[in-house]
């Protein structure tokens, strides 16, 4: 091949390359997907869509309690929020085009803090119940149930709801678990029992593994997660396999502000589409908790 | 005697000198027989300064090993300091600080910077309770909580305005949650830890500032350093002992080796001796130490007898042994200066400095003694000769190789001969080196037809009438003109090359003797015959066929044979010259008298003529005992029937005296000297009786 030829060629090849490139990137990313380097796409309809407050400040702030790992926890530098949930918050500002800020705040008061409208909104692992659909929407991105955490040995032999009659229980002020506990209190009769209602889930976890509780009552996937992980399998374990009242958690957003909420759930649903939102419960190993859709107060 | 002990006191007195002397080539020979003194002297100084060299480089490894290992060490017990710091400081933070910021319930959630939340009252005074004994007692020297912007919240002496500025890289290090020690020196050594403060849930809130003694840590760091300095040191001493010692056995061994390398490239393996090369070195360094001292000195080349015997019947071992055996031999009758090395084979060579020529066949003779000793080889027992050649120098030469030719050609002299220890002669064997070349040239010279006969008449003593003409061969050389017989016919008897050159004459001399007879004269021919011929198988019917190409009659033709010749391997020859006889042809006995001769065989030979040789002829005017050898020789021919002829006849007188004692014939000068025949005179005027002669003058 002289030169010159070798040249004609390899100009023509960087153009079919070049073209095919073009068109396939045109047809096949849609928001919600992965770009060439990595990122999750915009959906410029979506961000339009948002209510004019949120676009004018920037930002939606999300409060959580960032003690329930792995779906939101401190990394080791003590102010980094990690986890699911912070992995989710960022694709859907992604998708949104805006950022998604979490602010760390009490679980049992968030609620009102959003109604209040101090945040956007609450994104802490929150089970979406009747309840709570009272003061929030509930935008449903996880399904899950409720595990019953004890001390490794389980030295009290809880396996199941009714073992915990007659015993001392924590949880953590202000969630779904600390309304089953009353319930269950309420089948125990003269047993009774005892519950520790605490301000954050890391205090209850200090509890159960100083010995002043029998077991804490909490989703499944943090309570799975303390029962595996090497730095604290020596010391958690999970009374059974078994998961109570399965539920879905969702994102609460103020009963007012339908825009960011159905923004919120169009944006997750770019995402479960474009797989994205299956590539991030894999990477913290959550994928059996998966939502086919993303669903507006379907607890 | 006297003179011989002067020698030998100067000859013991001088070796001292020459070790002083700094040129250590002489050493060298003077210690032949002390190889590691020998190599001692000159080695020692460079394996020294190798091992120094060694010495040197591995002390700068070392150097820098240690110097590694001690800071090594210091940096690790620094940062064994630190992380006891650290560990200290997050025992604090964990389980006195971060109880009391976790109390007080929601109201430390949300907001993060301590800077701005501050304590409560309650918590305030919970952190004192918990810090102030040990603060109290030493064990924290300074503690201070401070949030991010360096807000101090609390201190253990209740100052806000202390502490570390914020800008420091340590405090926004924790800060960011990474902690930090390090060593400050004040009055005492101090440990400073900044490290982040954790809330329960893993949330950094502010940043704890604590002091720890560290002079005590220190101290015992300190101590542990000089320990272990000196552990390492005593350990480094050690390792360059042992790299000195291998080291030391390296060079030592190297040098050995080098040693060993350079004594067998100058010594024969099997006896230990000295090579052909080192002989080569030492005896010329000898050589010209002795010739600059005006001190005599022999080279003797010396070659065993039936050697070769003995490595055919009780093969190579055997042979081995021998040499080794010889060897030792040798050594024991040599002095301190001589060098003995094996050349090669059973050839060996010795050099024999300040020893003159009686001096150094005496020593010989002492070692030709020892060596025929009887020796047992394989269960043999045999005894070894040895043939020695001598050259002297300065007599015969200055130089090394030439003095070696000399040598050799002394010893193949004896070799031929019957002495065993010869020294180089100038005159007689002289030529014999030349041989080689000669014989060469004499092949051509066959071939060219350089060579020519001259004829020397015979005479009847009576009447002076020639009976015959004796062939006597010359050469004519190209480049040195007439070379006479002696130059060339021992060296042909030599090589062999005498066979075809008596062919040649004999052939030569019965043509011419056609010649001569075609010019009316009826002389016979007289052609020597050597021993060599005698042995070749057909010489008798060479002869006839000769004789019959040229159609001479056999009586015309006498074969000269020396007495040597008959003894040689005397039946052979006495049939050899029976087969001749029986042809007709006349045999001469040459040269009778000088050689020896088993007078057997002249029972046993038809022998036609007795030679007296020219040594008895010459003599018999003025001799007695020769006139009567020679008296009774003629008696002994004419006994036997055979003609006595006179050789070397040169004065009248002898002639006279020749005929009054009844020899027959005679030849010599005064007859005619050798020329070509046709300037042979026919007749020769017989000398007049002494009463003739007397009469005549009258």
């Amino acid at each position: 091949m002289t030169p010159l030829r070798r040249t004609i060629a390899a100009t023509g090849l960087a153009l079919v390359l070049a073209a095919g490139g073009c068109t396939r990137a045109d047809d096949t990313v849609q928001a919600g997907g992965l770009d060439a380097t990595g990122t999750v796409t915009m959906d410029q309809q979506l961000h339009d869509r948002l209510p004019e407050a949120v676009r004018a400040r920037g930002l939606i702030r999300l409060v959580t309690d960032a003690s329930y790992a792995p779906m939101e926890y401190f990394a080791a530098d003590g102010r980094t929020i990690i986890g699911f949930d912070a992995d989710l918050a960022g694709a859907l500002g992604d998708v949104l085009g805006i950022r998604v800020e979490m602010v760390v705040g009490a679980f049992d008061t968030a609620l009102d803090e959003v109604a209040a409208g101090t945040y956007d909104g609450v994104l802490s692992s929150m089970t979406d119940t009747k309840q709570r659909q009272a003061k929030a929407d509930f935008v449903d991105y996880l399904s899950t149930g409720t595990s019953i955490l004890v001390q490794r040995g389980n030295v009290k032999g809880i396996t199941e709801l009714d073992d915990l009659c007659g015993q001392t229980v924590a949880t953590e002020k202000g969630t779904y678990q600390e309304e089953m506990l009353q319930r269950i209190r309420a089948k125990c009769g003269a047993a009774g029992m005892s519950i520790h209602r605490l301000v954050t889930n890391a205090d209850t976890l200090m509890e159960l593994r100083t010995g002043r509780v029998a077991a804490v009552l909490q989703d499944y996937p943090p309570a799975s997660f303390l029962a595996t992980d090497e730095r604290t399998s020596a010391f958690f374990q999970l009374a059974s396999d078994q998961q109570y009242e399965t539920g879905l958690f969702g994102i609460a957003v103020a009963k007012d502000d339908t825009a960011l909420r159905d923004c919120l759930r169009a944006a997750l649903q770019r995402l479960i589409d474009s797989g994205t939102y299956a590539d991030l419960l894999a990477r913290w190993e959550l994928s059996a908790s998966a939502v086919t859709e993303a669903t507006v107060n379907g607890g | 005697m006297f003179p011989a002990l002067i020698v030998s006191f100067f000859d013991v007195w001088r070796p001292p000198r020459r070790i002083l002397n700094p040129d250590l080539s002489g050493s060298i020979k003077w210690h032949m027989w002390f190889p590691r003194v020998r190599r001692r002297l000159p080695r020692v100084r460079s394996s020294s300064r190798l091992f120094a060299t060694y010495a040197a480089a591995s002390l700068l490894p070392v150097v820098a090993l240690g110097a590694l290992l001690l800071q090594d060490y210091r940096g690790d017990a620094a940062a064994q300091g630190r992380e006891q710091g650290l560990a200290q400081a997050e025992v604090i933070a964990r389980m006195v600080i971060a109880p009391v910021l976790n109390s007080g319930g929601s109201s430390t959630l949300g907001d993060a910077d301590l800077s701005r939340r501050g304590l409560t009252a309650e918590q305030f005074e919970r952190m004192r309770e918990a810090t102030q004994i040990a603060v109290y007692d030493g064990s924290v020297q300074h503690l201070r909580v401070r949030g991010f912007t360096g807000r101090v919240i609390f201190s253990d002496d209740g100052s806000t305005g202390s502490g570390v500025p914020v800008s420091d890289p340590d405090f926004r290090s924790a800060a960011s949650g990474h902690p930090q020690a390090r060593v400050v020196t004040g009055r005492t050594r101090t440990i400073r830890v900044m490290r982040p403060l954790f809330l329960n849930t893993g949330q950094s809130v502010g940043v704890l500032e604590v002091y720890l003694p560290y002079q005590r840590i220190d101290d015992r760091l300190q101590a542990q350093l000089v320990h272990t300095s000196k552990r390492i040191a005593g350990g480094l001493v050690a390792l360059y002992l042992v790299l000195g010692l291998l080291a030391w056995w390296t060079t030592r061994s190297l040098s050995r080796y080098a040693a060993d390398q350079r004594h067998n490239a100058l010594h024969d393996a099997l006896t230990g001796l000295p090579n052909l090369a080192a002989f080569r070195t030492w005896a010329e360094a000898g050589l010209a130490e002795s010739l600059r001292d005006g001190q005599p000195g022999a080279v003797v080349l010396v070659d065993l007898n039936r050697f070769k015997e003995v490595n055919d019947t009780l093969g190579h071992h055997a042979g081995d042994e021998l040499l080794r055996i010889v060897a030792d031999r040798f050594r024991a009758r040599l002095g301190e200066r001589d060098i003995l090395a094996r050349l090669g084979g059973d050839e060996f060579a010795l050099f024999l400095p300040g020893r003159t020529g009686p001096e150094a066949v005496a020593l010989l003779a002492k070692i030709r003694e020892r060596l025929s000793e009887e020796m047992v080889l394989d269960g043999v027992p045999l005894s070894i000769e040895a043939s020695f050649g001598i050259a002297l120098f300065p007599e015969h030469g200055g130089r090394l190789e030439e003095l070696k030719q000399r040598a050799d050609i002394a010893m193949y002299q004896g070799k031929r001969g019957t002495a065993d220890i010869v020294v180089y002669s100038g005159d007689g064997i002289g030529h014999s080196h030349q041989w080689l070349v000669v014989q060469a040239e004499l092949r051509h010279a066959l071939e060219r037809g350089e060579l020519v006969l001259h004829y020397q008449p015979k005479v009847n003593l009576a009447d002076g009438e020639v009976r015959a003409l004796e062939a006597l061969v010359r050469w004519q050389h190209p480049q040195r003109g007439l070379v006479p017989p002696g130059d060339f016919l021992p060296a042909a008897e030599h090589s062999g090359l005498i066979v075809p050159l008596t062919e040649w004459v004999l052939r030569r001399a019965l043509t011419d003797q056609v010649g001569w007879s075609a010019a009316g004269q009826q002389w016979a021919v007289s052609v020597n015959v050597s021993a060599r011929n005698l042995e070749v198988p057909g010489f008798p019917e060479l002869v006839a066929n000769l004789l019959a190409e040229t159609g001479t009659p056999a009586r015309r033709l006498v074969l000269e044979v020396t007495e040597t010749a008959l003894a040689g391997d005397g039946e052979a020859a006495a049939r050899v010259i029976g087969e001749i006889a029986a042809l007709g042809v006349g045999i001469s006995v040459d040269d009778f008298g000088a050689g020896y001769t088993s007078l057997s065989h002249l029972r046993e030979v038809p022998v036609d003529e007795i030679k007296i040789d020219r040594g008895f002829v010459s003599d018999v005017i003025d001799d007695p005992r020769s006139r009567a050898i020679v008296r009774s020789v003629i008696e002994l021919a004419h006994g036997l029937g055979s003609r006595a002829t006179a050789e070397g006849v040169e004065t009248a007188e002898i002639y006279r005296w020749l005929v009054e004692a009844g020899c027959d014939e005679a030849q010599g000068y005064l007859i005619g000297r050798p020329v070509p025949w046709p300037q042979v005179a026919p007749e020769f005027e017989v000398p007049k009786t002494v009463s003739e002669a007397e009469g005549a003058v009258r």
